[in-house]
């Protein structure tokens, strides 16, 4: 015994850390799973009866229509603005990301609002034109259908941007052997361009996927069952957690699935050409008439993805003007600025420590670990709520006798799931600025006996500050518009933006819903400058080229 | 580390841990409510002023709060469960987690059928399940002696609306149901219902009264105070001005009654804070705050020495009222879901 | 005789400042092999992707086989022409592999396949067959953009600086193979090089391109 806490203090903290940090992450993770191995109720038997093969054809239709429609919009309009010139290209080229900014249940709660029967653009309708009051113009969007529209344009973005970035890569070379052997300047764009990118677009499809599978919002306001639905109902509805957690897993061993998907093609093809020589694509100018549909093709995903949810709800909150200032509004945003800086904060010093780790111990193990980490932001938000509830309720339970200090119900769950969501975010931005630190530095500072904590705070940090910085607004964009996890963990007097949003439009009440989603949406902009600033900056070397 | 830099990691872990920890002040009381009426906020805020007792309130949908409170068990720091439902009641009741009410206070103003069968819980206020029809599409021979049985019929094709099967206030009148008439009867019932919807169950209740009012469909099934909201102009023109249109009947009146649900509420049996939750119960059955309740939410009072609001009442407030117990609600809450799934009512 | 390539008057510029190729002439018969020797900057690539069509000429006209391919009218698509090309960064497709990579402009849709191996074959790198580009050395990947330029049968082959990027004597057994094969098959070839053994070792006719002219 003597001997063994004797060696766990000699390991230093560096390797201890991230181990604890892994088991932090771990426990919701097996607490949901452990569920499998659990009894199976009846209720297996009713919902297999009933409702589950609904779940099934639902996710899977959801899937393949999201799937579809992202495709072609998010690699046609990148495909238009890399290769053309048209009016508008420049504008289209950075603000096609501006429905990232607005996550999927507010797009969802702003479509109803307009196009329920009685909904805005109805009532318009039958104003312009003086129509009979049963007179109903726009179909029905709470189905599937409405679903897939909805996904589908706040989620393009992703493979817009991974598509965009793979078509500016391409050597222009590589394309205009295409042409010698024979194929038009047509066939290049699909049999050759857009072949070539598909390792890029599939990871950002399965980035697609996994939102449209995480959510929660969209899907219950929609009253479509899906898997998530199906979960909140069968643990608030029937009250049977352990079911719910069954049903967590195998939505979770769905999701795996594909993440090692991605990851085995991500791994095959590693379609980056060889040329030392790489020649950028010769930009052509459209005539009008394709200028002119160029124009039309890309202002479609624009206008249904932001223009129309952003204008509506402005409207919206105008109209019903005190929102912005009462006290709920106010101490929801309170909330969830504190809330998100304090796990933007905690997740980002988390990154930089482990990363740091890995750095100074070039230990295989840590790598791994850390890689282990990031696939946090593919877990489910209310899975992860489920998770950590039962985890929390076990520390409680088991670990800590003195009923003073209860964790179930603290902002410890909270934190805790959205320090795991947003670790990937956090650990990217941190890993890239620590690869831009060249290892002499270290080298040279420890030879002047600077290591450890030392190195850390007196080289690393600076050197980290714009890339920490960037972690942190990362995390509070990405916290900011966390609903079902939210929902089920957050404590006493505790609402956030996007629960305020979730409550108001449960009840139908869109216009007050207006205010939360706005401040939402703004914080959610704060990502896309940031890479908007990127994309007009590459635009600018172009034109010096 | 050195020792100094050990004690100041030391003295920022502690400050940290504070932040994780739920502290109990002193004079609080802390409410899990279901209830989404602003009004209440007034409610909390006299109480304070009244008696000097903070109110903290936690606020969620029934079901969450109810496997919060399940979770949390001996480390709850709930001290009142508040909801709008007795099915809510129930599934809390039935695991034991309510503390018996002893206050004589409170158990003289709620009638024996309104608490829970050994005053584990007590109604604050009572809503009933009523029709909506609109007047100008639905013949009177229609509408004379209506029961919500008769509503599976093929009269009603594509005339019905309401809202879907997750909302508990459905689920309570199909347990309601079930323990009138059994579960085969009123699985074929709903079965025709289900035919009968104008739509795919969407939106809450006042929604439903919305489309009657429109013309989207004749017959809405809905709670009786979103009527006395809208009615009232307080919910804005649009929404009197659709009330208008629509009138509100009680069903089941030739026969065992209307079905009347409680908004309700109990102690915890894990309170930390006993004497203020009895205090708290107390302070919402007082005249004024049943008053306020009856002039905010438009539900009816459960103490006999307040009148329900004139919008209400003038629809009758001697309808006969369906005298199933409200625990039942709770009991056969299981089963209604089961069987609203089985007949597709999503 | 009839020639199957000609060059008239030939000059380009891409901004009005600097002439890269100044009244170009000449002549290639069926089964030449035509070098272009000449230093960097002599615009040797730049009349290549002209011949190709990949770059429309200022003033001048081709022809193949006495037909107008490019002049100040028209200008024949790149991928009408059939003509062949190899640059010196190969520009193999990297999500195909090697049978595919040869394959890719052959016309006939049921011979596809047996061409492609053929070609592997002569150029002896049919173990190849199913790797990628990526997974192959300088020497092989030169090999496979040679035969994926031949599959096709193009009517004309062009080289640009094929065997620049390889060491000596990959270069030497390159060119005893390139050589039996292109004699084979009865190509006629344009290569561009700056390295005059090259051009001796291969062609029957020479042509000197300086400042983007040609030196007799």
């Amino acid at each position: 015994m003597k001997a063994f806490l004797k060696r766990i203090n000699n390991l230093n903290f560096w390797i201890i850390f991230p181990a604890v940090i892994f088991i932090f992450f771990l426990m919701p993770v097996i607490t949901v799973l452990s569920s499998l191995l659990g009894e199976y109720s009846d209720n297996w038997t009713h919902l297999y009866d009933t409702v589950l093969f609904d779940y099934f054809r639902n996710s899977l239709f959801l899937l393949i229509g999201v799937s579809t429609i992202t495709l072609v919009v998010g690699t046609g309009t990148a495909w238009l603005v890399t290769n053309f010139n048209f009016t508008g290209k420049s504008f289209f080229e950075w603000a096609l990301i501006l429905p990232l900014s607005i996550p999927p249940y507010i797009l969802a709660y702003t479509f109803t609002g307009l196009f329920d029967s009685y909904g805005t653009l109805n009532n318009l309708i039958r104003d312009l034109f003086e129509l009979n009051q049963n007179y109903v113009f726009f179909p029905n969007v709470r189905n599937i259908f409405g679903a897939i529209i909805v996904f589908s344009f706040t989620l393009y973005p992703y493979i817009y941007l991974v598509s965009r970035s793979a078509f500016l890569n391409q050597s222009r070379s590589i394309l205009e052997s295409g042409r010698i052997l024979g194929l038009n300047r047509f066939e290049i764009s699909f049999k050759l361009a857009m072949p070539m990118i598909r390792p890029a677009v599939i990871g950002g499809l399965i980035l697609v996927i996994m939102e449209t599978l995480s959510d929660f919002g969209a899907v219950e306001h929609f009253a479509i069952p899906t898997f998530t639905t199906g979960i909140f109902r069968t643990w608030f509805g029937m009250g049977d957690l352990i079911t719910a957690m069954q049903l967590s897993s195998f939505l979770l061993l769905f999701i795996c699935m594909f993440l090692f998907i991605e990851n085995k093609t991500r791994k095959n093809a590693e379609y980056v050409s060889d040329s030392s020589t790489h020649v950028p694509i010769k930009v052509e100018k459209l005539s009008l008439g394709y200028s002119i549909l160029a124009f039309i093709f890309c202002s479609i995903p624009l206008l249904i993805g932001f223009v129309l949810p952003v204008s509506e709800l402005t409207i919206w909150a105008i109209y019903y003007n005190p929102s912005f200032f009462n006290e709920a509004f106010l101490s929801a945003a309170m909330n969830t600025i504190t809330l998100a800086l304090i796990a933007a904060i905690l997740c980002s010093l988390i990154a930089m420590l482990i990363n740091f780790s890995i750095r100074i111990n070039k230990n295989r193990l840590l790598s791994f670990l850390s890689s282990f980490l990031t696939l946090g932001y593919a877990f489910p938000g209310l899975i992860l709520a489920v998770g950590i509830v039962q985890t929390t309720i076990f520390i409680d339970r088991n670990l800590i006798e003195n009923s003073d200090f209860v964790l179930t119900g603290s902002l410890f769950g909270l934190i805790l799931a959205y320090v795991i969501k947003s670790y990937a975010l956090s650990n990217n931005t941190i890993s890239s600025g620590m690869d831009k630190i060249s290892n002499n530095l270290d080298d040279s500072a420890r030879i002047l006996q600077s290591t450890g904590w030392n190195l850390l705070g007196r080289i690393h940090f600076p050197l980290l500050k714009t890339s920490f910085y960037t972690s942190i607004l990362l995390v509070i964009a990405e916290v900011v518009k966390e609903l079902p996890a939210t929902l089920i963990l957050r404590p006493f007097n505790y609402d956030t933006l996007a629960v305020s949003t979730y409550i108001y439009a449960a009840e139908e009440r869109m216009r007050d819903a207006a205010a939360p989603s706005i401040a939402i949406i703004l914080v959610g902009l704060i990502p896309i400058i940031l890479i908007t600033r990127m994309i007009r900056s590459s635009q600018r070397k172009e034109k010096i080229q | 580390m050195n020792l100094k830099k050990k004690n100041s990691v030391k003295n920022l872990a502690a400050l940290t841990l504070l932040l994780f920890v739920q502290n109990v002040f002193s004079e609080e009381v802390n409410v899990y409510t279901s209830r989404h009426y602003d009004s209440d906020d007034l409610i909390y805020k006299n109480f304070t002023e009244a008696t000097g007792i903070k109110v903290n309130i936690i606020s969620g949908k029934g079901e969450a709060l109810i496997e919060r409170i399940k979770s949390e068990n001996k480390n709850t720091s709930a001290d009142i469960f508040f909801t709008a439902d007795a099915g809510n009641l129930w599934k809390l009741q039935k695991d034991g987690f309510f503390k018996r009410i002893s206050s004589n206070i409170i158990l003289e103003s709620v009638p024996r059928n309104l608490r829970g069968p050994n005053n584990e819980w007590v109604g604050i206020a009572k809503r009933a399940r009523v029709i909506f029809f609109n007047p100008e599409r639905v013949d009177s021979d229609e509408i004379s002696n209506l029961s919500y049985e008769d509503l599976s019929n093929d009269i009603w094709t594509n005339r019905i609306v309401i809202r879907s099967s997750n909302n508990i206030y459905n689920q309570s009148l199909v347990a309601s149901l079930i323990s009138n008439i059994g579960i085969k009867k009123t699985e074929e019932w709903a079965k025709g219902l289900v035919t009968n919807f104008a739509r795919k169950p969407q939106g809450n209740d006042r929604s439903q009264i919305m489309a009657v009012a429109n013309g989207e469909a004749d017959i809405a099934i809905a709670n009786t105070y979103y009527y006395g909201l809208m009615l009232s102009g307080k919910a804005g023109t649009d929404q009197l001005n659709a009330a208008k249109k629509v009138k509100m009947l009680f069903p089941n009146q030739n026969n065992r009654g209307t079905h009347v649900n409680i908004s309700g509420a109990g102690i915890l049996k894990y309170s930390e804070n006993p004497k203020n939750a009895e205090i708290f119960l107390e302070f919402l059955l007082s005249t004024n705050v049943q008053k306020h309740i009856v002039n905010n939410t438009f539900e009816y009072p459960v103490i006999d020495k307040v009148s329900p609001s004139s919008f209400i009442s003038q629809f009758g407030t001697t309808f006969i009222q369906d005298q199933t117990p409200a625990s039942n609600f709770g009991e056969y809450n299981s089963e209604a879901i089961k069987l609203m799934d089985r007949v597709g009512w999503k | 005789m009839n020639s199957i390539l000609k060059i008239e008057s030939l000059s380009h510029a891409y901004d009005a400042e600097k002439e890269i190729l100044t009244n170009v002439s000449f002549k290639v018969m069926a089964g030449d092999f035509v070098s272009i020797l000449g230093p960097s900057g002599s615009g040797k690539s730049t009349l290549l992707r002209i011949i190709a069509g990949l770059e429309r000429q200022s003033l001048g006209r081709i022809l193949i086989n006495n037909q107008i391919i490019s002049d100040e009218n028209h200008h024949m698509p790149p991928e009408k022409r059939n003509l062949g090309l190899v640059v010196q960064d190969k520009s193999l497709f990297p999500h195909l592999d090697v049978l595919s990579n040869v394959a890719f402009g052959i016309r006939k849709k049921n011979a596809k396949n047996a061409i492609a191996k053929d070609l592997l074959r002569l150029f002896k790198i049919e173990d190849c067959e199913k790797k990628f580009p990526n997974e192959l050395s300088g020497g092989e990947q030169q090999r496979v953009a040679l035969a994926r330029s031949l599959a096709p049968e193009p009517q004309i082959l062009l080289l640009d600086e094929p065997f620049n990027a390889l060491d000596d004597d990959l270069k030497d057994d390159l060119y005893k193979e390139t050589q039996n094969i292109i004699k084979e098959k009865e190509m006629t070839v344009l290569m561009v090089t700056h390295d005059k053994r090259e051009s001796q070792i291969f062609s029957n006719k020479i042509i000197n391109l300086e400042n983007g002219t040609i030196r007799e």
